[in-house]
């Protein structure tokens, strides 16, 4: 992705998220617009329903946008068919989930070395020492050949993050990452992220946790699907 | 070695962790791909075969009666440009005693030269060949009618002679015949039949045309072979064309053929539908993943490979497995039919390769096509409706009121309700498992409503006859002495005599052509009289007057003589070559007679008048008081010898038993290919419901486990898996009786036209509705068996994991 420093990574302009639902249209999402620059770390906060998820989701190109435009470098996403975004999301968002999602079924090494198969972004032969890297940087290279079932909740989330890098790209999307984790796991999986915003990723994270402040760069807050803050640290 | 990569390793543990899910669905695939290569080798080997068999014996094209016959007469005949080759040949009729000394029509083929076969060809099976002098040589089949072996002494007479004791000194097989469990058929040189006391020469000349198949072509050049040995002064009978290249159960066989064709047709739909859904079943619960892999940069057609690949996998594994055996299969089955039913070799059972080709395509190809539905629907569900899938399908809303309402309505409890609402949850797959059922349920139903139909059509064809049995006297003899004497047997009810002989359309040349087999029987055309006030025969009138109703001249046409003669309306006028005289005879009434040859009936005074006999009959039929089997049969012994005192021979009598069993025996192998098509497509049906049924428990562990934490025994959720099954079946079993109906009716109408020239009377047999609730319901709780098992097995740790 190709982006000159001088502009934003991500930019949002006007983008209305509405749903369908039985008592009418939903809004989602109303005219958002939001720039956000490279290695920024940005906190998305805000009540249950106020529209965190869907931001992330529009971002990710996981879901459509129903008005408006989304650029991140210098790819309008909205113009893209679900075969090109996939490549794209693949090789340029790294998205972690509340939950995890790793596939039960794969080690924690295979779910790692998942995206760089689909996305073809490494050569085969060097794939599994990317992934061995990438747990060795993040604390779990001895559960490398372990199911996910076996691992606690914080190492699960390292390995979703450690999945999450797999491909290298510039921007992370975690949707409640730390929700399901006790304190000190989630302090060390911020830490993690902190470094990460250091080495120049740019982190986009929903959260209801007010202490991190002092690891945000900013905090953007929402309230019924419209942007109600934007505060720099 | 190279490491497979991580979605082809997340692939293969998928399946690795649900083995009894794969098996069922390579079950599935191999049932349906067998019930396909079965029918469709039956099909190949069946249509093959019978064409080969009947076209290696050479038929006659058109066999000529003349007198004179000699080797100069058939020089000349063969030098006419038309004229591939020409023999000799007779035909002699009488009758014959099997071993448990029951009387059986016996006609013997009088052969010119054994070593010359060029018509009519029949091939040596055992014993001597040619037959020693002043012995048979019978057809094999008639050996087991007979009940006999080789060399055993053989009681017969022929042509109303004496009766006379012989040998089958050699047995042959004439696959060219009609098979029969009644007729006996043999053959011997000239030199033999006068030995056994017919004083007979040769008197036909059997012709094979250069265009076998000709029809248009046969006829002129059997005319013009007949109106030149007119020419030559020879006397010219009749002209007996049997229809070009066809066998005489040609029909029925081709009725069977068909309905084969039709069956594995519908088992390939099946096969595809019941593919969908077991992908589908497989998809469901790979949802959520497939949206991780999609937010992992997984393109659509990356995801749909690696399915369509395990599709495939399976695909060819149950090809492996399931099209040798189904070929296997349908070779035996098609050497059975071929064998036992129609008295055929089986020259060869090689399947060309252009079937393997089809089979391999179709059991490769179409669980990938049929799967393509399901894989594009579960790839197509939004990444964040994947995310929080919980099993539920859109138009949910409207469906759980319709449960509700349901719910109420049959004041369900709560494990029936919480059935009823898990059934209607995916209205997709709801609709997916019930249209299999539903469609296995109308192919298992219209088969054996078709069954039902054939043999109501037989029984109906029975019930127009209303006597016990038809004597045969080895020569005319006067009507009303017969009848005296038969009125005094004890037992018997009425008797009347019958009058029938053969007759053909007349033509301006003067010449009578008839459409008859060798065997003198199949295809025949002939008038029969009526007796004014006869009630033994009583076939529904389709239009015009009844049978009794029949003035001079008038004639009611049966179905297959309406045939004969292009389908004549009422009052016309058709002309009739009855033994070379022309009669005109006033259409005044159709008779739906069932199972019957083509016959005009005209009254007994039209008869005497057009045969010129008068109160001369060889054919008396009978109605007893007793009408079981073993009195009609110790009664036709008993007619015999009181007939014998007083000097006239019974040479043949058939009971309606037997006349039951010789007619339906012509359709027992399509009413049985049926039954076990039936069986085939019921089998399918409920294997696809078991594997539905899994894939929709495997999907709803996580709530399982909440329903163990809120208390649900394993008795609850075992009893809520069953009663879903059975809501299943119930629905399916309704809606199968809905589809059943069309398709019953284009089955019905197809097959019957074809075997019985009129659509099956659609009838809803109450035993297949029946059978097919009974098999849908205890297949249903077998099928729900294996996933209510797994459900009570699971933890609940392991079910939120899942």
């Amino acid at each position: 992705m190709n982006s000159s420093t001088t502009q934003s990574l991500i930019e949002l302009s006007a983008v209305d998220k509405t749903y369908p639902t039985a008592q009418g249209v939903f809004p989602a999402l109303k005219r958002i617009n939001l720039s956000v620059c490279a290695a920024e770390f940005v906190a998305i906060v805000g009540k249950s329903g106020s529209g965190k998820s869907t931001l992330m989701n529009v971002i990710s190109g996981v879901d459509c946008i129903s008005s408006g435009a989304i650029r991140i470098g210098n790819t309008n996403i909205q113009t893209l068919n679900e075969t090109q975004l996939a490549i794209f999301r693949g090789k340029n968002i790294g998205i972690i989930f509340q939950f995890f999602q790793l596939l039960p079924t794969l080690t924690i090494i295979e779910n790692v070395m998942l995206p760089m198969d689909f996305c073809n972004t490494y050569p085969a032969a060097q794939r599994k020492q990317r992934a061995q890297a990438l747990l060795t940087k993040l604390g779990i290279a001895e559960q490398a050949d372990k199911f996910p079932s076996a691992l606690s909740g914080g190492q699960q989330q390292r390995a979703a993050i450690a999945r999450a890098l797999a491909n290298d790209p510039p921007i992370l999307l975690a949707d409640e990452p730390t929700g399901n984790l006790d304190s000190d796991t989630t302090q060390s999986i911020m830490q993690l992220f902190a470094q990460l915003v250091r080495e120049g990723k740019t982190l986009l994270m929903v959260t209801h946790e007010r202490d991190f402040s002092d690891y945000f760069s900013r905090t953007i807050t929402l309230k019924d699907g419209q942007l109600m803050g934007d505060a720099h640290a | 070695m190279r490491m497979l990569s991580p979605r082809w390793i997340k692939l293969t543990r998928d399946l690795k962790k649900a083995p009894g899910r794969v098996f069922i669905m390579l079950a599935a695939m191999a049932a349906g791909i067998f019930g396909f290569a079965t029918l469709l080798t039956s099909y190949t080997l069946l249509t093959r075969e019978v064409s080969r068999n009947y076209a290696a014996t050479h038929p006659a094209s058109a066999r000529v009666q003349a007198d004179s016959i000699n080797a100069s007469l058939l020089a000349a005949v063969r030098q006419f440009p038309a004229v591939a080759f020409a023999q000799a040949g007779a035909s002699v009729h009488g009758s014959i005693y099997d071993a448990a000394g029951e009387l059986h029509p016996l006609t013997v083929f009088v052969i010119d030269d054994f070593q010359q076969l060029n018509i009519n060809t029949f091939f040596a099976e055992a014993g001597a060949w040619p037959p020693l002098p002043n012995t048979l040589l019978l057809e094999r089949n008639s050996l087991k009618v007979l009940k006999a072996r080789l060399n055993d002494p053989l009681r017969l007479q022929l042509q109303g002679g004496d009766w006379v004791t012989t040998r089958a000194s050699g047995s042959a097989h004439d696959p060219a015949l009609a098979f029969s469990n009644y007729y006996v058929y043999a053959y011997a040189s000239l030199n033999t039949v006068q030995a056994l006391g017919v004083k007979t020469s040769f008197t036909d000349i059997n012709i094979r045309t250069h265009e076998p198949l000709n029809a248009r072509a046969i006829e002129q050049t059997a005319s013009a072979v007949a109106l030149w040995l007119q020419q030559q002064g020879h006397k010219v009978g009749a002209i007996r064309i049997p229809p070009p290249g066809e066998h005489p159960h040609q029909a029925i066989m081709f009725g069977v053929i068909s309905a084969f064709l039709v069956f594995s047709v519908v088992a390939f739909v099946l096969c595809a539908v019941l593919m969908a859904t077991l992908i589908d079943g497989l998809m469901a619960p790979q949802l959520r993943q497939i949206g991780v892999m999609k937010t992992l940069g997984a393109c659509h057609w990356q995801i749909a490979i690696m399915y369509l690949s395990f599709v495939g996998v399976l695909g060819v594994l149950a090809t492996l497995v399931a099209v040798p055996c189904g070929v296997l299969f349908g070779q035996s089955l098609s050497r059975g039919m071929l064998v036992n039913w129609l008295n055929f070799n089986v020259q060869s059972l090689h399947i060309p390769q252009s079937v393997y080709i089809l089979l391999v395509a179709a059991g490769v190809l179409v669980p990938m096509l049929a799967a393509l539905v399901p894989i594009a629907w579960a790839i197509g569900v939004p990444v964040q409706t994947t995310l929080s899938y919980a099993g539920t399908g859109r138009g949910r809303d409207a469906l759980n009121q319709w449960g509700a309402w349901l719910v109420r309505l049959l004041r369900a409890n709560r494990v029936i309700a919480m059935a009823l609402r898990n059934c209607l949850r995916r209205p997709g797959r709801l609709l997916q498992v019930v249209s299999l059922l539903a469609f296995a349920g109308a192919v298992f139903i219209s088969a054996l409503n078709v069954r039902h139909a054939v043999e109501k059509q037989l029984s109906a064809a029975a019930a127009q006859r209303h006597y016990d049995l038809e004597i045969h006297l080895a020569s005319p003899a006067s009507g009303q002495a017969v009848l005296t004497i038969l009125m005094k047997v004890a037992g018997i009810e009425q008797a009347q005599t019958w009058s029938q002989t053969p007759v053909a359309r007349h033509r301006a040349d003067g010449l009578t052509i008839e459409t008859t087999y060798p065997d003198d029987s199949h295809g025949l055309l002939s008038i029969a009289a009526i007796a004014p006030d006869s009630t033994f025969l009583t076939p529904a009138i389709k239009s015009g007057r009844g049978l009794n109703q029949l003035g001079i001249d008038e004639v009611v046409l049966n179905g297959k003589a309406l045939h004969a003669f292009e389908q004549p309306i009422i009052d016309e006028r058709i002309t009739l070559s009855v033994g070379g005289r022309v009669a005109a005879l006033q259409v005044v009434g159709i008779a739906d007679e069932k199972m019957s040859p083509g016959i005009a009936y005209v009254s007994a005074a039209t008869y005497e008048k057009l045969t010129n006999q008068q109160d001369l009959y060889t054919n008396f039929r009978i109605r007893m008081t007793d009408h079981r089997a073993e009195n009609v049969a110790i009664k036709a012994r008993e007619i015999e010898s009181v007939l014998a005192q007083q000097h006239f021979y019974v040479t043949g009598s058939i009971s309606e038993q037997k006349l039951r069993y010789e007619v339906d025996g012509h359709l027992s192998m399509l009413i049985n290919a049926l039954l076990q098509v039936a069986l085939l497509i019921a089998l399918v049906g409920l294997i696809g419901m078991g594997s539905a049924l899994c894939g929709q428990i495997t999907e709803r562990s996580g709530e399982f486990g909440v329903m163990r934490i809120l208390g649900a025994g394993s008795k609850t959720l075992m009893q809520i898996i069953l009663a879903e099954g059975m809501f299943i079946g119930f629905i399916s079993w309704l809606a199968a009786l809905i589809v059943s109906v069309p398709l019953a009716l284009g089955i019905g109408y197809f097959l019957g036209n074809l075997i019985f020239d009129q659509a099956f009377e659609f009838v809803f047999s109450p035993h297949a509705i029946g059978s097919w609730f009974v098999i849908l319901i205890s297949g249903a709780l077998v099928a729900c068996m294996y996933p209510a098992w797994k459900a009570v097995r699971m933890n609940i740790r392991s079910s939120f994991a899942y």
